[in-house]
């Protein structure tokens, strides 16, 4: 049951909508009701019949007004002022309604008769006034069912009036909330915009600098040197005004500890270098530093005594990633910030300090790799000997400045196969090894030639952690074409001296029983006994076995030629000897003699063998020459490639050799002259001589076919003492 | 005269011989150094013919036995050699023989007549 208060709370907005429900509903009604009309319509509608009206206007469904109530408009004007919208219906008393004083049941027509009261009682006119200006229903009958409909009707209004009115309550707490709402939510867009537009700002802050500190980051990679790092490092203080070019101190394998400066402030160009950037090495190591410092004494007092001048504030940043190792790097400003511009420099360079850091780390350890690369670059041009790094492919990946001679300079003709570039063939030298490089482990060894010379391969293989095959090698190519020449001569010295050894034995072997049998010749022929024929036989016994004898004596004096004792003389004292040796068969012929300087002349052998050379080919000339003639002898010097001969020539005016046996001089047992005269080893010995002393001798005819000329060649001996 | 000629050539050997018989002297022959120093004692030669090669016993080997064997005759000894040269000639004399004759001989008379007139100058003053 709703109670007064309840009213009282239901005029709040929110608070008192529970009570603002349809309760079981009042009728007003203060007149005569003796006939129980009102009062049985409103039970039957369980409405309650009231005669004032009730606080709570909302329970009201109709009023009822005894239409010949004295006060009957000041009444409707009371109701009206109280509640605009009751049902307020006119009706008669008891008394006067016809319709309760006829007899129940009787068919009468109730509206007609109460009609005619009605009327009778007002006038029509005063009732239309009264309902116009009241807005009231009507006047109703005193009838239970008009009653009844009327509350019924009025109950319906009321219920739904007092949902309007809750709908209207509801709307309005509705709309103050949604009101309040909004505000609400504009108060938080409003507080969310400014707050975006903050973190906008800040984003965009911190996107500039994360940008700067990359750009930088990039510009630092490019370094190549330290200067070109601090010349960057300086470009990129340059909106501090009050802080000079950066310094550095720092210690690297390659140069020790120094401290890096700008000497000169600006300067043309655009390279670092050409600003002015230097470095010192310092005196003794700088204090280390594991933080920042701002400025300190000791610091500026170490670099006054460093750099020999005064030194303004300083702000000093370590490098290294562990500072505290000593002598790790520092970069070091001078400055005349004021306490808050240093801050913000600090704050600036922070971020920078690991790039930093790591592009210093990157331009020493790349100077290093540099240095290390030229020390075996420079190594392998120093060597002489051509060397190049060969794939199992043939194609050459590095080579020295000793292999690289071979390469054309042109770059259109440039070869990249060893064979190519190193010998000028279109296919692998004859016995390359290569293709056994991934059979053995070892290093290989083959000779390949190149025009004339040959050269020995050394192939290292090159192995890469524990790859299995071989991909690349390093071949070294050593020129052993003297070696072998020397290691020809020496074995063709080697062959002399043992033909001389076996040519003493045998001439000693045959020398005694020659000896004997020439003995015995001579005994017997001087024995009576025998007759002349027998002599004249034994007679050609001794010549037979004299001239065995002197080719016996010929071999032996040639032979050990190697064993005997050398001297270092010259070519002309030794043909001059051979000169006199022959003096009486000189004596017919003319000699005509041209003479170098001894010293350019000068051959390391036996005298006593070379002049018996030279007698021979004297000798030789003279009985060459049937008619007096002339013996031409020259010495001179002359050089063939890098070696030096000392030449004696000897021609003579005679008819020459025939070409025939040009070629067959030297021969052994070769001879033209008559048995006895000769025994055909003469010039033989003579080249076995010459040759075994490493020179040559030659026979040809003059152009002219004035006679023939033989030379003989032998290297070039150092005078000792000279 | 007694002349003893020691060499394993024989064609050197008997020419020796001969050429000394031819002279008018007497003279044996051994082929080796232990046969001829055996002659040395059974015939006592005035003058001995050595060859320096020899199989076995060398030349200056038997001279200096010869030397040291006081048994023997003091003979005058001729060295004979295929090889010549200053060592030869100092070699002979270093193991006491009296001369150094080098092979082949020019003239084997000649060889035989200078040791001949060597032998009779020291017999005659002996």
């Amino acid at each position: 049951m709703a109670s007064e208060g309840d009213v009282v709370r239901n005029s709040f907005p929110l608070g008192g909508m529970a009570a603002l429900s349809a309760g079981p509903a009042c009728v007003l009604y203060d007149g005569n009701d003796s006939d129980g009309i009102i009062r049985d319509a409103a039970f039957r509608t369980r409405s309650t019949v009231v005669k004032q009206l009730p606080v709570d206007e909302y329970r009201l469904a109709a009023v009822f007004v005894f239409l010949e109530r004295p006060d009957l408009e000041q009444m409707l004007t009371d109701l009206r002022s109280r509640d605009s919208s009751v049902d307020i219906w006119l009706i008669l008393g008891p008394e006067t309604s016809p319709l309760t004083a006829a007899a129940v049941g009787k068919n009468l027509d109730h509206e007609k008769l109460d009609r005619r009261q009605v009327l009778a009682k007002m006038g029509p006119k005063r009732i239309a006034n009264l309902i116009n200006r009241y807005r009231l229903r009507g006047w109703i009958s005193r009838d239970v069912s008009a009653v009844l409909d009327a509350i019924n009707t009025g109950i319906q209004n009321r219920d739904s009036r007092i949902g309007y009115l809750k709908s209207r309550r509801e709307l309005g707490t509705r709309n103050r909330q949604l009101y309040d709402l909004q505000e609400n939510l504009e108060k938080i867009v409003t507080e969310r915009t400014s707050y975006l537009s903050d973190a906008e700002r800040e984003l965009h802050r911190r996107t500039q600098a994360t940008r700067e500190l990359v750009r930088f980051i990039k510009e630092l990679s490019q370094a190549e040197a330290i200067e070109e790092v601090l010349q960057f490092l300086s470009h990129e203080v340059r909106s501090f005004h009050e802080v000079r070019p950066p310094m550095l101190a720092l210690v690297s394998p390659e140069f020790g500890a120094r401290l890096h400066f700008q000497q000169v402030r600006a300067g043309g160009g655009q390279r670092a270098h050409e600003k002015g950037w230097g470095s010192k090495t310092v005196t003794r190591p700088w204090p280390s530093r594991s933080a920042i410092r701002v400025n300190e004494a000791e610091d500026q007092t170490y670099l006054a005594q460093e750099l020999g001048r005064p030194i303004a504030r300083t702000a000093v940043f370590p490098l290294g990633k562990d500072a505290r190792v000593s002598a790790s790097p520092l970069l070091i400003f001078e400055h005349s910030f004021d306490e808050s511009k240093a801050d913000r420099f600090k704050k600036f360079l922070i971020p920078r300090l690991e790039p930093l850091s790591t592009a210093l780390d990157r331009v020493v350890i790349n100077r290093e790799l540099i240095a290390a690369s030229r020390l075996w670059e420079s190594t392998f041009d120093g060597i002489s000997d051509p060397i190049a790094v060969v794939g199992t492919n043939f194609e050459v990946l590095r080579m020295n400045q000793a292999f690289a001679r071979y390469q054309s300079r042109n770059e259109e003709t440039r070869k990249t196969k060893c064979y190519e570039i190193f010998a000028a063939r279109s296919a692998p030298c004859d016995g390359c090894g290569l293709s056994q490089a991934d059979k053995t482990p070892e290093h290989i060894e083959w000779q390949v030639r190149r025009g004339a010379n040959v050269y020995d391969v050394n192939a290292y293989p090159i192995r890469f952690q524990q790859e299995a095959k071989v991909k690349t090698l390093i071949h070294h190519y050593s020129d052993v074409t003297k070696s072998l020449e020397l290691k020809g001569h020496a074995f063709q010295g080697e062959k002399m001296a043992a033909i001389g050894l076996m040519a003493g034995n045998i001439a000693h072997e045959l020398n005694n029983p020659l000896a004997g049998l020439k003995s015995l010749a001579q005994v017997l022929r001087q024995e009576a006994k025998y007759p002349e024929s027998v002599k004249s036989d034994l007679c050609e016994i001794e010549k037979a076995a004299e001239r065995s004898s002197a080719i016996i004596r010929d071999l032996m004096e040639f032979s050990n030629a190697e064993d005997r004792a050398r001297e270092t003389i010259s070519l002309n004292q030794i043909a001059e000897s051979a000169l006199n040796m022959v003096k009486t068969a000189l004596h017919e012929h003319r000699v005509e003699t041209e003479w170098a300087e001894n010293e350019k002349v000068m051959v390391n052998v036996d005298p006593h063998l070379l002049q018996h050379v030279v007698f021979n080919i004297v000798n030789n000339a003279c009985q060459a020459m049937k008619e007096p003639g002339e013996i031409s002898i020259r010495s001179y010097q002359e050089t063939h490639g890098d070696s030096e001969h000392a030449i004696l020539e000897i021609g003579d005016s005679g008819p020459g050799i025939p070409s025939e046996i040009l070629s067959r001089v030297f021969e052994p047992f070769f001879t033209t002259k008559g048995a006895g005269q000769g025994t055909g080893l003469g010039l033989s010995m003579s080249r076995w001589v010459v040759e075994t002393y490493r020179g040559k001798i030659e026979v040809e005819n003059r152009k002219d076919s004035s006679g023939a000329v033989f030379r003989i060649l032998l290297p070039l001996a150092i005078k000792v003492g000279q | 005269m007694k002349f003893l000629v020691i060499d394993d050539e024989p064609l050197v050997r008997r020419s020796l011989a001969r050429a000394i018989r031819a002279r008018g002297h007497e003279c044996t022959e051994a082929a080796d150094g232990e046969d001829g120093l055996r002659l040395w004692e059974s015939e006592s030669p005035q003058g001995v013919f050595v060859d320096v090669l020899m199989p076995g016993l060398s030349g200056p080997e038997v001279v200096s036995r010869a030397r040291a064997n006081k048994a023997l005759r003091p003979s005058f000894i001729a060295l004979i050699s295929a090889f010549s040269g200053d060592d030869s000639e100092k070699l002979a004399l270093e193991c006491g023989a009296n001369i150094f004759i080098a092979k082949p001989f020019a003239n084997i008379f000649e060889v035989v007549d200078l040791v001949v007139d060597r032998v009779v100058k020291l017999t005659g003053e002996n």
